[in-house]
């Protein structure tokens, strides 16, 4: 079951776009969904679509995955492709029933937006597939330093952060653990009605609360242990270096903007 | 009940860039009311082996033959759900699945799911909580505040309630003071003399495998290496050390003593059996001087 997730999952790798810094990679992909916005005609999205392909396929990990990705989100994309579609207030009618009107721009609207979605989901699975979790915790950090002027803890914000997402495959797995014991006592979580289900559910959260607080506890005195005081004046084991090959990912990025700019004029 | 595996192999996350391969072609038969010991380094597949026991997952290829029901790629989860109840399986540490109010409770939970009725739920749940020997004045406790030890009893005691004919333990004194570990284990040597159980022990204690069990699988990355007696899996030093497996300590000190002289027979495993060949071997006044 949690086999299926692509979204959030680190594929081990060696290619141009896992060697990037992750604070380029945490900018340019940020950037790309308001980049995306600047597009308002087919060669803007040509553009942006050859652009996305060029980062998924940098990343030399099998389309399978990315498609597997694109999945979870499907719904959402079918339903706004439906509204566009159905609901268009201007432009030449093909076809009309009731409130349901297909007109020329309506199409074309589906056809922009469900490219978006596609361009967006991409670019962020990329972001995921390549960086690990703790890198993109340590880029985090350092793109929030501003804001320690403003007496923001970013510090412990990002210590939070790099715990957080250390733990997440030992819960993971302490989910699956506690899952089987109680499966294994009969609790059924595939069948049955709702209420059912979430009654079953009782079962497994309250150990892993309570695992979870006592795991904290013990982390806790840990770190006290070994001289842990707090956020401020701590050294950095973990450091990021700019390389040339972030500053040309983000020149390319920078070429594509100003097409894109280009394009609205031309078209 | 016996369990024989035909073939069975199993891979995680198939046709994924993180497939893995668990365990290939296994060929096994688990005979009732056995008590077998099933040990391998870490990594070898023996957790994979116990979810297959359970039916809580099911075989990629081949299949699994409890008595009546056969379990293959195929089998639907109400099969499934009728196998787990005859099997009974407690998890390495065990006490992480306790959640209920109170201890009673928490041991009922395991025969309510089971379609049995509060009344009989109840008192199948206090005649395990006496097997385990936890004394009555914990049992309207609530569970968390209780001792490691006494954790792990009711935890135990839950997975006992619901009458298992074949139990699974998974390392089940892992974390235990020595003298926990020895009345833990003289517990499952019991019910399984009393109670007919057919027992499956996973342990790292080549100890535990040399007292207590008649039968030994060895794992070594997924595969089955060896299926035998104690006494044939244990008596071969340099074979263990290969597949990165401790020797009994037994085994080692009675080695010694041959060393020095001492005429032991070479079937010694445990600590009763070198205790009596050491007898005879002194009424016999050898040649140990």
């Amino acid at each position: 079951m949690m086999s299926n997730m692509i979204i959030g999952r680190y594929v081990p790798g060696n290619s141009i776009i896992h060697r990037l810094d992750p604070r380029a990679k945490l900018i340019l992909s940020v950037s790309f969904i308001i980049l995306i916005f600047l597009a308002n005609n087919w060669l803007g999205y040509l553009i942006l679509g050859l652009f996305t392909l060029l980062a998924v396929a940098s990343t030399k990990i099998s389309l399978a995955i990315y498609l597997k990705g694109l999945k979870p989100v499907l719904w959402l994309i079918v339903f706004t492709i439906v509204l566009q579609l159905f609901f268009s207030p201007s432009g030449h009618v093909y076809w009309a029933f009731g409130p349901f009107t297909v007109t020329n721009t309506g199409i074309i609207n589906a056809v922009y937006v469900f490219l978006r979605f596609l361009f967006i989901i991409l670019m962020s699975t990329v972001l995921t597939l390549t960086t690990q979790p703790l890198a993109l915790a340590d880029a985090l950090e350092y793109l929030m330093k501003p804001l320690l002027k403003i007496k923001f803890p970013v510090y412990e914000l990002s210590l939070m952060l790099a715990i957080a997402l250390r733990f997440v495959p030992t819960l993971m797995d302490e989910t699956v653990k506690v899952m089987n014991a109680q499966r294994a006592r009969g609790v059924d979580f595939a069948n049955g009605s709702i209420v059912k289900r979430s009654k079953a559910i009782v079962p497994i959260l309250i150990p892993l609360f309570v695992g979870a607080i006592q795991r904290a506890i013990d982390l806790g005195d840990a770190m006290e242990a070994r001289g842990y005081q707090g956020g401020e004046n701590r050294t950095k084991f973990r450091v990021l270096a700019w390389q040339r090959r972030d500053s040309l990912a983000v020149l390319v990025f920078m070429c594509v903007l100003v097409i894109l700019v280009g394009t609205r004029f031309l078209m | 009940m016996a369990i024989e595996f035909k073939n069975v192999s199993y891979v995680y996350q198939p046709g994924t860039p993180f497939a893995n391969n668990a365990l290939t072609d296994l060929n096994f038969k688990i005979q009732p009311n056995s008590y077998t010991a099933l040990i391998g380094h870490t990594g070898s597949g023996k957790s994979t082996i116990l979810q297959l026991l359970d039916g809580l997952i099911k075989p990629t290829t081949g299949q699994i033959i409890f008595d009546d029901h056969v379990v293959d790629n195929k089998t639907s989860q109400k099969i499934l759900a009728k196998v787990r109840q005859h099997v009974g399986i407690v998890f390495q540490f065990p006490e992480s699945q306790l959640f209920e109010q109170t201890v009673l409770k928490d041991v009922m939970f395991g025969p309510l799911n089971f379609g049995k009725n509060p009344q009989e739920a109840q008192e199948l749940a206090q005649k395990a909580l006496r097997l385990v020997n936890l004394p009555e004045e914990h049992w309207q406790k609530s569970p968390f505040d209780l001792s490691g030890g006494q954790m792990r009893r009711v935890a135990i005691a839950g997975v006992l309630a619901i009458e298992p004919q074949v139990l699974i333990l998974d390392e089940p004194t892992a974390g235990l003071d020595p003298v926990g570990r020895k009345e833990m284990m003289a517990m499952f040597a019991e019910l399984h003399a009393t109670k007919n159980l057919t027992i499956i022990l996973v342990t790292h204690q080549m100890e535990d495998a040399a007292e207590y069990a008649d039968d030994v699988l060895v794992m070594a990355n997924g595969q089955l290496v060896k299926h035998a007696t104690p006494m044939e899996v244990f008596a071969d030093i340099t074979w263990l050390q290969a597949q990165q497996l401790d020797v009994p300590h037994t085994v080692l000190f009675k080695n010694k003593l041959s060393a020095q002289g001492f005429d032991l027979s070479a079937n010694i495993i445990n600590v009763e059996q070198l205790a009596l060949a050491l007898q005879r071997s002194l009424k016999k006044g050898g040649n140990h001087e």
